[in-house]
């Protein structure tokens, strides 16, 4: 299936989908964004940082909710919030809160949140249908919203959020409340989302392995800074030579065995894993071998992504350094 | 076969951010239009419309087979004050009494299924998904108060336009009738006004509210008490122009005047007609640009989505 792009015919060339410069912005006198610059194209980029970072704050910032206090927003090529009406007709945009409206199925709902962005009543109908079943609650769709648990509510309010096909999807913390598969379902229908069907995608999470697994470019934000940006390019690469390990068994003696063998290794940020690097001759066999020869099993064995952690920890790193 | 293979389509079809208030309106009438609220109203409608169309018919008939003793009849009805149409009975007077009944019945039909209706979306936090849409706070109060008044305002209209058209067939000419024309205008703008009263103070008051049944208690609580404390200030002062703190007193003072409506008969009481026009229409405005205001603070974007 070839992307479609959205978008870009109506944006002028080299116009970024999301634009940003020393925005500070906040909720009445408490200044929660400060001095926020960066320039997002188009893809997947994660929005990444603690709780109280300031990353919802930034995407309804950029939504047109919160009027910055200085600097300047523009999203799909107008400022915000002047021609926020404009921009929000194209966004989608699924809230952190548990946000529904009771009494109604969710293909009401859906039709609702559809009409309400601007699609005919018959259009915004048959997309509801649509939407619902591809975010797999399709055969629920019938059920009215208050009797949903919260990862089928998840699923609604994302459906809400693409029904009207927007150019540009604002997710906070999608995966909140769900279980460890409705998460991977989810986590994958935004990927495709993405990747697959052309929507630029804003995840924002506090969630590592979520952001991750969707987006290619990172911001991490902390107390309301952007402590670091990787954008423009694929931030999070797959080394393919180096490999995350976690073994049943000593892993300590496992870790000896394999420095003694020759492996290049390093411990992982959470002290369990460890990084191994494939040097000369080495493969993957080698490395089961190595844990059978010291009464181990491997239990994990994956290509590491670029330092995604330990990016975040340094960020998080600098943050708790200029505080002290 | 991966779940997100199995549909989505890109849309390329018509979009339109203009009138974004309307599918709002039309959310917020769906409770009104469940089988029982409807059905309570429609029949407390229909009730007073076949009780009027059986007087018109049997008056018109009667005038027709035997008009001395319908005018004997007549001088005996002034002389007791029982309304017959024709007679001590104007069609200004019937199409206000008909107001003033439908009046109460509305607060009833919004106090049982509309309480809800901002109050819901506040409890359920529904309103940041609202406001991430091209719509603006006044396209979504206008919507809430537009989706409240519909139905109301449809049934009264076509009820007063029944008894118009009945009252011209039986008893009017062509010309009498297009001389009651203005009556017929000045019944639907009062209609308005008592529509525009109940749905702007409920949207107040559910704005207020994180609950229906607190918004229902404020909305009964407001329209007890200020006929109460009304009534406390006209006596306490001894002028009669007190009474506009009320607005169903208000209003009432507006429709008869407006109308040209004699209500001080039939029991009624004309100390409503002390208060001056301008004074009820100064409160009736007041009151519904505070409550206006009330629902715009209360909706204030930067605070719903905190």
């Amino acid at each position: 299936m070839t992307p479609t792009p959205l978008i870009d015919t109506d944006l002028p060339p080299g116009e970024p989908l999301i634009y940003t410069e020393s925005l500070e912005a906040g909720y009445g006198k408490k200044v929660v964004l400060q001095d926020v610059s960066f320039h997002f194209q188009s893809g997947a980029v994660g929005l990444l940082g603690p709780n109280g970072a300031g990353k919802s704050t930034l995407l309804k910032t950029l939504l047109g909710f919160l009027p910055p206090v200085s600097g300047s927003a523009r999203v799909l090529g107008l400022p915000v919030p002047q021609r926020a009406r404009e921009v929000r007709s194209r966004i989608g945009y699924m809230p952190e809160t548990e946000s529904f409206i009771p009494g109604i199925n969710a293909v009401q709902f859906v039709a609702y949140m559809g009409s309400l962005s601007g699609l005919p009543r018959a259009a915004a109908m048959e997309r509801s249908h649509e939407v619902l079943q591809y975010v797999g609650i399709g055969e629920e769709r019938y059920r009215n919203l208050e009797t949903y648990s919260m990862g089928m509510k998840q699923r609604a309010k994302l459906a809400q959020a693409i029904v009207h096909d927007p150019a540009l999807l604002l997710l906070d913390e999608p995966t909140n409340g769900m279980d460890p598969q409705g998460r991977l379902e989810m986590l994958e229908l935004v990927d495709d989302l993405a990747r697959v069907k052309g929507m630029s995608v804003v995840l924002c999470s506090h969630l590592l392995k979520d952001v991750e697994s969707v987006a290619n470019e990172i911001i991490v934000l902390g107390n309301g800074r952007v402590l670091y940006k990787k954008l423009g390019e694929r931030a999070l690469t797959t080394d393919e030579r180096v490999f995350r390990v976690r073994v049943r068994g000593d892993h300590l003696r496992f870790a000896r065995e394999l420095r003694d063998t020759g492996f290049v290794t390093a411990d992982a940020p959470e002290g369990t894993d460890i990084l191994v690097s494939l040097s000369g001759s080495h493969d993957e066999r080698a490395l089961y071998q190595t844990a059978a020869s010291v009464d181990c099993v491997v239990q994990r064995l994956e290509p590491r992504m670029e330092h995604l952690e330990d990016l975040y920890q340094q960020a998080m790193g600098e943050l708790g350094n200029a505080h002290l | 076969m991966p779940i997100y293979e199995q549909s989505f389509r890109h849309y390329d079809g018509p979009r339109s951010i203009r009138r974004m208030w309307w599918p709002v309106a039309w959310q917020t009438m769906r409770p009104m239009l469940k089988p029982k609220p409807l059905w309570l109203f429609g029949s407390a409608h229909l009730i007073f419309l076949v009780v009027v169309s059986v007087s018109f018919f049997v008056t018109a008939k009667l005038k027709e087979i035997a008009p001395e003793q319908i005018e004997a009849a007549t001088k005996v009805a002034q002389a007791v004050e029982v309304p017959i149409f024709g007679t001590n009975l104007s069609l200004a007077t019937l199409l206000y009494v008909y107001l003033d009944v439908s009046f109460f019945i509305m607060l009833l039909l919004v106090l049982a299924t509309v309480g809800s209706c901002i109050s819901s979306d506040r409890q359920n936090m529904a309103l940041p998904l609202y406001f991430s849409r091209p719509l603006g706070v006044t396209d979504y109060i206008l919507g809430k108060i537009t989706g409240i008044i519909l139905i109301p305002l449809g049934f009264g209209t076509a009820a007063i336009f029944i008894i118009f058209i009945q009252a011209a067939a039986y008893f009017y000419s062509l010309p009498q009738a297009l001389e009651q024309i203005p009556l017929l205008v000045t019944s639907v703008v009062a209609l308005f006004s008592a529509c525009l009263l109940a749905s702007v103070s409920m949207a107040a008051f559910s704005s207020m509210a994180k609950t229906a049944r607190t918004a229902n208690g404020l909305f009964i609580a407001f329209w007890m008490l200020s006929g109460t404390v009304a009534g406390m200030l006209r006596q306490s002062t001894g002028q009669a122009s007190w009474g506009a703190f009320s607005p169903r007193m208000a209003w009432r003072n507006f429709a008869q005047d407006i109308m040209g409506a004699e209500t001080q008969r039939f029991g009624r009481s004309s100390d409503f007609l002390e208060i001056s026009t301008t004074a009820a229409t100064i409160s009736i405005v007041l009151y519904i640009l505070l409550f206006l205001y009330i629902t715009r603070r209360n909706l204030k974007v930067v605070e719903v989505v905190k």
